[in-house]
């Protein structure tokens, strides 16, 4: 059986997220193919971020299905650290470790999840980390950094990852290497943002005008 | 009132004779209470109310009563029940010094149980958001994000509680054994001249707590390298 070229990396049908009664997605329907990359765009508090959030189990959907690479998100722990492995996550605020360098920031995970090599996972930082063109800031902390700087790093952590999410919104700084960094990278890439911006280069542009309040 | 510096010139190298006993219940009572703040941290954070449970318990005991209680408990109490005197712990609880690091110990550990708690609490959930969203365990979160952001975050106030244990040492002189105080209560006893042998055994341990402030500044400045902006 072959997989198709262009299949959906992200599929979500009827989703639904309720936060007790209160309810943060309402029937969301989406697929993001391979090589599209997507912007999701809408007020706060209109449930761009749980969204995405859903996307790799940070929140878990109340009803619905999200098939992310062939691979429905169910409780199973197993399955869902499959699934992270090939999802890259730029947060709000980055979340970098702030008590690691950059260049073990892009390291630790590579390491730890994939088992590669400290060699190799180096080389591989350092290689994505020229990509974002900082590698001579590698051996400092995050809070070394500039915002956008650190958001940069971010944008790196989440290369070499298949499917690419970015919660939030993109640093003027950081803005042009999305399209060096992730753009190139193939794969599938969602974004949500609150307001539209130029980096963001979208193929397809999604609107959320419902606020909830 | 005269002030005899000749008495504290001569008493004080025999007071010094007692600063090895007092570093060695400081260091040991120290590491075992660690050890053992870290096992009830463990219990605490587990999730598991048969956990959790004991481990509050453990907690409320002995933060609720005075160390010098617990200390005299050990000593006079224990033995008092032959499983004890017949167990593989008599030789050890036999000795004064065995029950003061004893009592020391599972004083400490309560205290500092909390204080890594509240370490472990301080780690900001985004960083551990990150590191589920790049497929880390729950183990592997706790090892390589939880741990060190925490032991920074409590070292502060751990340094504060050994500091504080170095003052409670002290207490062993109330069972019979010559630490530092020990001696320095001897002398006292000796001279009737409490106030030159206190005033300089204060001053002591006040020097002893400068070296621990001086060393815990160190680690923090090792451990707090990423904190700094350049």
């Amino acid at each position: 059986m072959s997989i198709p070229e262009n299949r959906p990396l992200i599929q979500m049908q009827n989703v639904n997220k309720f936060f007790g009664d209160f309810q943060a997605l309402k029937n969301v329907n989406l697929e993001v193919r391979k090589g599209e990359r997507i912007v999701v765009c809408g007020p706060s508090g209109s449930g761009k971020s749980t969204m995405i959030r859903c996307i790799n189990r940070l929140e878990e959907h109340t009803d619905g299905h999200i098939v992310i690479d062939g691979n429905t998100l169910t409780d199973k722990v197993k399955d869902i650290n499959a699934v992270r492995r090939e999802v890259g996550m730029v947060f709000q605020n980055f979340n970098l470790f702030p008590h690691m360098t950059i260049v073990k920031n892009l390291m630790i995970a590579q390491q730890l999840v994939r088992n590669t090599s400290k060699n190799d996972a180096r080389e591989t930082a350092m290689f994505y980390l020229e990509r974002v063109k900082i590698p001579e800031q590698a051996q400092k902390y995050p809070i070394q950094l500039s915002g956008g700087q650190q958001q940069r790093v971010a944008i790196a952590r989440a290369l070499g990852r298949n499917i690419r999410l970015l919660d939030g919104y993109i640093s003027t700084d950081a803005s042009k290497y999305l399209a060096r960094g992730w753009w190139r990278q193939g794969g599938a890439n969602l974004l949500s943002l609150g307001r539209f911006l130029a980096g963001a280069e979208p193929e397809k542009l999604a609107l959320n005008y419902r606020k909830h309040d | 009132m005269s002030f005899d510096l000749q008495l504290i010139i001569e008493s004080l190298p025999v007071m010094l004779m007692g600063i090895g006993i007092t570093f060695k219940l400081l260091v040991i009572s120290g590491v075992l209470g660690l050890l053992l703040a870290i096992c009830l941290l463990l219990m605490r954070i587990s999730g598991l109310w048969y956990l959790n449970i004991p481990a509050q318990i453990y907690i409320y005991v002995f933060r609720g009563t005075p160390i010098l209680v617990q200390i005299f408990i050990v000593y006079y109490g224990l033995p008092q029940f032959e499983s004890v005197r017949e167990s593989i712990f008599w030789p050890i609880l036999r000795e004064p010094t065995g029950c003061a690091i004893l009592a020391l110990s599972l004083n400490t550990g309560a205290y500092v149980s909390e204080i890594l708690r509240g370490g472990v609490l301080g780690v900001d959930k985004g960083v551990l958001e990150a590191g589920s969203a790049l497929g880390m365990s729950a183990h592997q979160k706790f090892i390589y994000i939880t741990t060190p952001i925490a032991t920074r975050l409590a070292l502060p106030a751990y340094s504060n509680d050994v500091i504080s244990l170095l003052k409670s040492t002290a207490l062993a002189s109330t069972i019979t054994i010559a630490d530092m105080t020990g001696i320095a209560r001897t002398i006292v006893a000796d001279t009737y001249a409490p106030y030159e042998i206190f005033i300089s055994l204060a001053v002591v341990y006040m020097i002893f707590t400068f070296g621990l402030q001086k060393l815990f500044g160190i680690i923090e400045g090792y451990l707090g390298q990423y904190t700094k902006r350049e």
